[in-house]
């Protein structure tokens, strides 16, 4: 019991430590960071992180929190950069070095080289008077005063506030790029069947020219033909004013061909379902994947309030892989 | 000299050789600061606990002073222990240090070393400083220790200099370092005290808090009067300014045992560690006698263990 309250408390110091060298940089953010911000969204290139280490791999989780959110970026390793890597940095391009002591070896032999390019450095350092700090374009002081780790065996308070200093360029630059939810989750389709289900139908769905579309009296075979141009195994029926009258699918045309032999010169009307299950655009995907499950259907129309067709949704596009994306409205 | 800014690294808090007849050890301590000056960022002299501050009188501290700037020649900063138990006396040593520092020419870097608490309260301290900073020829730096404020055996007076008059405090340009004793909730108020203050370092006093959590400026450290190497090794580890040694495959296992060497040794020490460090000091030959202002009764006769460590781990 006292051996784990001492754990306890040790790790309680670290966290204290740690969270007071995030606070420090409360306090000493000024005009510089906003120069840095200015010059990324000023910029035409991208935002290319770099560094060797723990300082490194900082780097690299900046590198995604700022692809996530809007900021293109990519990560240079030091080392690789010597070895021909330079080759990715354009003159339009930001290029952050991030190392605590601002001494590291690997990041003073690329920074003639950076210069040389035409990119801007940006340094995220401890040490002001640094070789990193005083060569760069900007400097950002992320130094602290003090580490968790016992004789400096391993960088923690440090890692921890240049980690954290990236998350706020990140965030500062969502805000002056009025980054929204929609375009979050344009970058993210990869995110959790949750998120998906908790997303809005006109989010979605399919439209315009993607939605298959006939007139009740057209001809069976142009109902055909606009089934297999649009791929979701079926087809509207709407009157002039785009409402809704029924649905063709795959399956009404093959019982039409079991019971008649020959369909070709009916018409559509003659073939669709008259009440097909239609969803608003507003409901959520998970009430458009709960109504296909209990009607069995796998292709939902979508319609307003007077039953005007918005567009149309299929099941494997809200459940599946690829097929799911964000539309452009 | 005045000096502009404060080295990071560290200090060590010099023991102060005395010869049996109770006058500075002056060959003492020349051979002392030969093995300590070149692994040392700064020297405190005359400090209260390893320098027995305490208990010198103004007529050792001067000798102390004068002795240790010829050796020192200004190779790094004196820190210099000033508080008495007034304002008056404070002000008296200053004085009398200042005159020597002035006719000596001595052309290093001198800082006051001021425990304020041991002599005033929290309430009036700005005003203090402003005051004392204005009429005096060196930079000060401010040593928190609430262990020393303990022995005034004052059970309502205050051990700590109170977080918000620090924040005054700072503000006054010729304080220029805070040395630090206490809790680490403590060190974190106080730190964002001086926030404001880029210039001013804040260094561990607490040895064990230092190989524990380290402060990026700094430890004021006992144990480099023996183990100076050692303890110059840890410090710069600590403080990441020992690049080289970093790509040396086994580096942090050296520093770790290292770490773990200086903790055996602060476990010898820590229950008296003044005699037990002269002792050491004494056998080793390094200093003419063990001879301390205040010894406690019935120790001298346990303590060579300090110097079979030494001497069994071959530090140097």
């Amino acid at each position: 019991m006292r051996k784990d309250s001492r754990l306890i408390k040790q790790a309680r110091e670290v966290l204290q430590i740690e969270a007071q060298g995030i606070l420090d940089l409360v306090e000493r953010i000024g005009p510089e960071f906003e120069e840095v911000v200015e010059m990324i969204l000023n910029s035409k290139g991208r935002v290319i992180l770099t560094g060797i280490g723990k300082s490194g791999i900082v780097g690299r989780k900046i590198t995604a929190t700022l692809n996530s959110t809007g900021t293109p970026s990519l990560f240079l390793h030091p080392a690789e950069a010597v070895h021909g890597d330079l080759g990715v940095v354009t003159a339009d391009d930001i290029v952050i070095a991030i190392s605590n002591s601002g001494y590291t070896k690997e990041l003073a032999s690329i920074l003639p080289s950076l210069k040389g390019l035409g990119a801007k450095v940006i340094a995220f350092s401890g040490d002001p008077e640094s070789p990193l700090a005083r060569e760069s374009h900007l400097f950002i002081n992320v130094g602290v005063e003090r580490e968790a780790c016992p004789m400096g065996l391993a960088p923690t308070t440090s890692t921890t506030a240049a980690l954290a200093m990236g998350d706020a360029l990140a965030v500062v630059l969502i805000n002056r790029r009025q980054f929204n939810r929609r375009d979050f989750k344009r970058f993210h389709p990869g995110g959790s069947l949750g998120d998906r289900l908790s997303i809005r139908i006109k989010e979605v769905m399919l439209k315009d020219d993607k939605i298959p579309l006939v007139l009740k009296d057209q001809a069976i075979e142009e109902a055909i033909f606009e089934i297999d141009r649009k791929r979701l195994g079926a087809s509207l029926v709407v009157d002039d004013g785009l409402v809704l009258q029924g649905i063709v699918t795959d399956g009404d045309i093959r019982r039409s061909l079991i019971k008649r032999r020959d369909i070709m010169g009916l018409k559509v009307e003659e073939v669709m379902s008259t009440s097909p299950k239609m969803i608003d655009e507003g409901k959520r995907v998970a009430e458009a994947v709960a109504l296909m499950e209990h009607n069995a259907v796998t292709v939902l129309p979508v319609v307003d309030r007077v039953k005007r067709v918005r567009g149309i949704i299929h099941l494997h596009g809200l459940l599946g892989g690829k097929e799911f994306r964000l539309n452009d409205g | 000299m005045m000096a502009e800014g404060l080295p990071k690294g560290l200090i060590v808090d010099l023991i102060t050789p005395l010869n049996d007849k109770g006058g500075i050890d002056s060959q003492g301590l020349d051979t002392l600061l030969k093995k300590i000056l070149p692994y040392a960022d700064a020297i405190l002299l005359a400090g209260p606990q390893m320098g027995e501050g305490r208990g010198l009188g103004l007529k050792l501290k001067i000798d102390l002073l004068e002795k240790a700037a010829t050796f020192i020649q200004g190779k790094v900063p004196i820190f210099f222990w000033i508080s008495e138990d007034s304002v008056k006396g404070t002000r008296d040593v200053i004085a009398h240090l200042e005159a020597l520092l002035e006719s000596s020419s001595y052309n290093g870097a001198v800082f006051w070393l001021d425990s304020p608490l041991f002599y005033h309260s929290n309430r009036g301290l700005y005003n203090h400083y402003q005051d004392l900073t204005l009429n005096t020829g060196y930079p000060f730096v401010l040593y928190n220790d609430p262990g020393l404020i303990r022995l005034l055996d004052r059970p309502l007076k205050r051990g700590n200099i109170r977080t918000n008059i620090l924040k005054d405090l700072g503000k006054i340009d010729k304080i220029k370092a805070l040395i630090f004793r206490g809790s680490l909730t403590r060190a974190n108020n106080y730190q964002r005290a001086l926030n404001t203050r880029a210039d001013l370092r804040v260094y561990d006093g607490d040895e064990v808090g230092f190989l524990e959590h380290p402060s990026l400026s700094g430890v004021l450290s006992i144990g480099a009067n023996i183990a100076p190497g050692i303890w110059s090794k840890v410090t710069r580890a600590s403080l990441g300014m020992l690049k080289e040694d970093r790509e040396r495959p086994d580096y942090l296992n050296q520093i770790w045992e290292m770490g773990k060497l200086l903790r055996d040794l602060i476990q010898i020490y820590s229950r008296n560690p003044v005699w037990i460090i002269k002792k050491a000091l004494f056998d080793l030959k390094i200093i003419g006698s063990p001879a301390c202002t205040n010894v406690t009764e019935g120790f001298q006769e346990k303590d060579s263990v300090l110097a079979d460590f030494i001497s069994r781990h071959n530090i140097v």
